[in-house]
């Protein structure tokens, strides 16, 4: 069955159409949430939200995007409030737990996962989607400007300074031989270079 | 391991100091970030969100209490609009009803008309 014909039944009222539309495009929304907002508990949350906005919005979905990309722009932009969200959180100094204190991964023990993941998530939200839609997605360059809203040279300029940011996160892992401890911060939560 | 992300990816080509960020990484890192991608949520995952559409329907939202109310409210207001406005009616009516009865009434002789009750009659006087 197709996605416009799950669709016209979950409109109707069919909750078994609506749930294999879910189970359909979970992977897709999982992968851009969790490579937004990294492993974290709100993931599921934000995952579960976009569904459901999804199925608010049922009624107006006229078919003009697929409902993958539909989808994907939905995730993404609860993703931003969510960054946004926990940026505001740590001005007021009212939340412990966000990316900079995140589970922490020790040189010493390093898993190349959770050092990219890392240092995925210290990269600014706009670079961060275009990597995730690109190349954790696998979307093209113009489906990623469709569900951005932004000209393909935008995406592509995005993507060629998060690529530049995350060889420079990266390159003490590569200079140090990886096994060894990072060069400028022994003994300590690996702590990517600043980025200029 | 993170080595793989520096890892020659064209086989022909020797990794030199040089080149390894400006050629090799770019695609070993697409690579490895490519293997970040995590794609299932936990299990029945499907289930819950169904669930929470059915809870979230059965719980009416807060505007829709407030119109509810309102109409409630609105509805005790007009009965009792409704009934006072049928007493003014009726008492409207009673009224017309009088005078029409007083109009109709024997007619009045001019003395009656223009001398009050209390006043002596013609013979009374003489």
């Amino acid at each position: 069955m197709t996605d416009t014909e799950l669709v016209k039944q979950a409109m109707e009222g069919n909750e078994r159409a609506f749930a294999d539309l879910v189970r359909r495009h979970e992977s897709r929304v999982a992968a851009t949430v969790y490579g937004m907002l990294g492993d974290c508990p709100e993931a599921e949350d934000i995952g579960q939200e976009t569904f459901i906005r999804f199925y608010r919005a049922l009624p107006r979905f006229r078919g003009e995007s697929t409902v993958a990309t539909y989808l994907t722009r939905i995730a993404i932009n609860l993703s931003l409030n969510e960054l946004k969200r926990r940026k505001r959180r740590r001005l007021l100094g009212l939340h412990s737990i966000d990316e900079s204190e995140a589970p922490t991964v020790r040189i010493e023990n390093p898993e190349w996962r959770e050092v990219l993941q890392r240092a995925l998530q210290r990269l600014d939200p706009l670079f961060r989607t275009v990597v995730v839609l690109r190349w954790i997605e696998g979307y093209s360059t113009r489906e990623t400007a469709e569900i951005l809203d932004v000209p393909e040279g935008t995406v592509l300029s995005r993507l060629a300074r998060a690529q530049k940011k995350l060889q420079h996160m990266l390159a003490p892992y590569h200079e140090a031989g990886i096994a060894a401890r990072p060069i400028h911060s022994p003994d300590t939560d690996v702590q990517p270079r600043p980025v200029g | 391991m993170i080595n793989r992300l520096f890892h020659r990816s064209r086989p022909h080509r020797e990794t030199t100091a040089k080149n390894w960020q400006d050629e090799q990484l770019p695609d070993a890192l697409e690579h490895a970030l490519a293997g970040l991608r995590r794609d299932r949520f936990s299990p029945f995952f499907a289930e819950r969100v169904v669930a929470r559409i059915r809870r979230e329907a059965a719980q009416q939202p807060a505007e829709l209490v407030f119109f509810l109310s309102l109409t409630r409210a609105f509805r005790r207001v007009a009965l009792a609009g409704t009934a006072i406005a049928v007493l003014v009616i009726g008492i409207n009516f009673m009224v017309d009803k009088s005078e029409v009865d007083y109009l109709t009434t024997s007619a009045v002789s001019l003395e009656e008309a223009i001398l009050p009750a209390f006043a002596p009659s013609l013979e009374e006087i003489l």
